[in-house]
């Protein structure tokens, strides 16, 4: 039983503090903050903004997306997800309709961590500790930036191969095993100068995303290396679509912490032992949540909206298959060719480009945009040629209008990189193909 | 706590905003979380691109005793802010290291903003007092980076200051890379320097048209150099921690691509600078008119508390919008708005 005189405290004090308050403002005097009233403060501007909101979605202010957008604006980075996307350009053809015959077969669609013990594992592979970087981010930092027909001396496979030992230690287990062998063979093999084959490939992929290790820098990596192999379009489009959804489980998982907060380390600071198992990592809570949240809207980032190029399709019968859904695009669609599209044509067709003109398609060929620029017609390429040749005599016009054009420009790039590595223009070449790269 | 962090960060910038201004009605002032004291305009190189214009001493800057009672001692005062020391070359002062066991001696953190040339000279300071954080100046591969510091072998200097500062304990040694129309298209060959060199992270500062880089304008990137930068750093943020700085202003929800927490300037709310001859100024402007007083005449943490009200109260345009870079808005430097492209377009 609350008593009287206990009430009359209460308001005792509060009417002191309003007095003090009241007082200091009509003398004009300043306080400095104390850290104990910080947090009420912090937490009073939290409700006048959360009641402020609630407040314009009543009276309807807000946008209809509920996001408070720019009016005419768009949200690259959760509304324009793969699927969406497709519904945009088949808005823009006549009944486009679905293809069924190249439609790879990739799953349902769901947030591949499950629980918080994959979320927790997945931490300890990517989140730094405050000593040194994660191990996948360790790896990847080793493994990525070699390039191609590095010798086998070379101390960077050293590299590579110590951060690979490390990765697979601090996975463990038989998944750790059977990625340690999937990724050490492939090391093997790219020093020895071999290539590799799409399946293999998709076995890294897999091995990856089994322990789980979900790591954008490495997804990109794969899909570099299968770019070029001359595969099925199916068998592309699966590997495209599977590395699309990484990279969107990735993209959710740096959505979701900066919601949450990041994941944090803590030294252990006991005498003791550590209990077995202690990483000292701390996963916020509410991040599985959060990412799950988020997923099925989430686009592939910059996979999706940089490093495209746009087209318009002149003769029906080529088919876009992008994430795990194939369309028939109609004659006269303008679509963008994205860097994990893969275009099929059942016979011989054409597509355009704006400023490059035609490029021919024959039958079943099988296009994406790491080679849509060797489809291009002479005047195109001539066209491609002269701007590369511009940008790596340091004309920076020409480097503005290769950023626009990278997927039909990138193996022209490569050419003459490698042609004349010193030239003026081609440190300037070289940051343009890694925006293609990654 | 979980539930109010996600609230938190959904709306952080309006909750700041929100928050200093009630803060401002109530008559309180938040403690400074960091004061930057530009120890010395002296310096031995002739970066283009300087700030602080820095180059012989400033006259009348704050002797030994001053900088010590009027600024190590104040900041006690002000609750221990993280103490920035920064220049000029603040290590061409002779006795910066009796005023940081100064203030190390007084329980603040301090670090430190260098060249790096002179750092090995003090190989004891830093084993003794280790900065929380250095930002090591580098602007380009070995060529590009001593041509624009106008020395030969400052490059390497550099590079030599990052490993000495990781072998003295320093726990965030950050490379700091003024991105220039010069060096803009030249990061690719850059960052497997910077992931070498043994540094931490890699703080990607953009040029202001501040101190000496007031006359040398035309090295500010240009919007598509911009873009691509950005764009740059949002990849290589999985490999290596990469982060856009301050001077590039918000980008909106997609801040989370550039940055590891929000932007949200901190110029008169959260920091201020104090010059080298004691002038108390929101950020790195060489501007006086910007003063809110001179630690000489008025004490430091009354400067603090009754100074910046056109940064904590409505109404003051750049000063009072905490979306963007004070310091870029006040000099009309309008080309980094385009550096998010379509991301920027979206509010918070």
């Amino acid at each position: 039983m609350r008593r009287w005189w206990l009430d009359l405290g209460s308001f005792a004090v509060a009417l002191a503090l309003a007095a003090a308050v009241v007082l200091r403002w009509r003398r004009g005097h300043v306080a400095l903050l104390s850290s104990t009233a910080a947090p009420a403060i912090r937490l009073l501007a939290l409700l006048i903004v959360f009641v402020q909101g609630c407040a314009d979605r009543l009276r309807g202010r807000e946008e209809p997306d509920g996001q408070g957008a720019v009016p005419g604006s768009q949200d690259m980075s959760v509304g324009a997800g793969p699927s969406q996307q497709v519904e945009e350009d088949m808005s823009q053809g006549a009944n486009a309709p679905e293809s069924s015959g190249t439609t790879p077969t990739l799953g349902p669609d769901a947030f591949p961590l499950a629980d918080e013990a994959a979320l927790g594992r997945w931490a300890r592979l990517v989140a730094d500790d405050g000593f040194a970087v994660g191990p996948g981010k360790r790896f990847a930092l080793a493994l990525v930036p070699v390039p191609e027909a590095t010798p086998a001396q070379d101390p960077r496979w050293l590299q590579v191969a110590s951060a690979l030992e490390a990765l697979a230690d601090a996975a463990g287990g038989a998944e750790g095993e059977a990625f340690r062998s999937r990724w050490r063979a492939h090391v093997e093999a790219r020093k020895a100068g071999g290539s590799e084959t799409i399946a293999e490939l998709q076995a890294l992929l897999s091995s990856m995303e089994a322990l789980p290790l979900y790591h954008a820098g490495l997804a990109g990596y794969v899909w570099r290396r299968a770019a070029p192999l001359p595969v099925s379009a199916s068998e592309r489009a699966e590997l495209f679509g599977r590395i699309e959804r990484h990279l969107r489980a990735c993209e959710a998982l740096l959505k979701g912490q900066f919601e949450t907060g990041p994941i944090e380390f803590t030294a252990w600071r006991s005498k003791a032992a550590p209990p077995v198992g202690y990483s000292g990592l701390k996963v916020p809570k509410g991040l599985l949540a959060a990412a799950k949240g988020h997923y099925p809207q989430i686009d592939a980032g910059t996979w999706t909206v940089e490093a495209t190029l746009s087209l318009t399709v002149v003769d029906a019968g080529v088919t876009l298959l992008r994430a795990g859904r194939a369309s028939e695009l109609q004659a006269g669609q303008r679509f963008t060719l994205g860097r994990l599209d893969v275009l099929a044509s059942g016979r011989p067709a054409k597509l355009r480009h704006d400023e490059l003109g035609d490029m021919s398609l024959g039958a079943g060929a099988v296009v994406t945009a790491w080679d849509v620029g060797q489809r291009l017609a002479r005047p195109g390429s001539e066209r491609v040629r002269a701007k590369v040749a511009a940008a790596q005599s340091d004309d920076s016009k020409a480097l503005e209008q290769l950023q626009s054009i990278l997927p039909a420009a990138h193996l022209e790039i490569r050419r003459a990189l490698a042609e004349k590595p010193q030239a003026p223009g081609s440190p300037g070449l070289r940051t343009l193909l890694e925006l293609f790269d990654q | 706590m979980g539930l109010l962090h996600r609230l938190y960060a959904r709306a952080a910038p309006e909750v700041w905003e929100t928050e200093t201004r009630l803060l401002h009605a109530l008559r309180l002032v938040r403690r400074p979380l960091a004061v930057q004291w530009i120890a010395t305009a002296m310096c031995d190189l002739r970066c283009p691109h300087c700030y602080s214009g820095a180059g012989k001493r400033a006259e009348g800057e704050l002797t030994t005793q001053e900088a010590i009672r009027l600024v190590v001692d104040e900041l006690v005062a002000l609750g221990r802010p993280t103490f920035v020391i920064a220049g000029g070359e603040l290590l061409l002062r002779r006795d910066i290291a009796e005023i940081v066991a100064h203030a190390r001696a007084q329980g603040l953190e301090w670090a430190m903003h260098t060249h790096g040339g002179h750092v090995p000279k003090f190989r004891s300071l830093f084993e003794r007092h280790p900065p929380t954080l250095a930002a090591i100046s580098l602007d380009g591969e070995q060529r590009q980076h001593d041509l624009f510091r106008g020395r030969q072998g400052s490059h390497a200097a550099a590079l030599a200051a990052i490993r000495t500062l990781k072998e003295c304990g320093c726990p965030e040694v950050v490379a700091g890379t003024t991105v220039t129309r010069e060096n803009a298209d030249r990061l690719a060959d850059l960052f497997p320097i910077v992931a070498a060199s043994g540094a931490d992270s890699w703080g990607l500062h953009l040029f202001a048209p501040e101190g000496r880089g007031a006359e040398h304008t035309a090295l500010c990137p240009t919007p598509e150099q911009l873009r691509r930068v950005a764009a740059f750093a949002r990849r290589k943020r999985g490999l290596f921690h990469v982060e856009l700085c301050n001077e590039w202003g918000s980008a909106g929800a997609d801040d989370r691509f550039y940055r590891d927490q929000p932007f949200l300037c901190g110029a008169g709310r959260i920091s201020c600078v104090v010059g080298a001859t004691g002038e108390v100024l929101p950020c790195t402007t060489t501007d006086l008119r910007e003063s809110e007083g001179n630690v000489r005449d008025r004490p430091l943490r009354d400067i603090w508390t009754r100074g910046f009200t056109r940064f904590r109260s409505a109404g003051h345009r750049e000063c009072s919008d905490g979306h963007e870079c004070w310091l870029q808005a006040r000099n009309g430097n309008p080309c980094r708005e385009q550096a998010f492209g379509a991301c920027r377009k979206e509010a918070v």
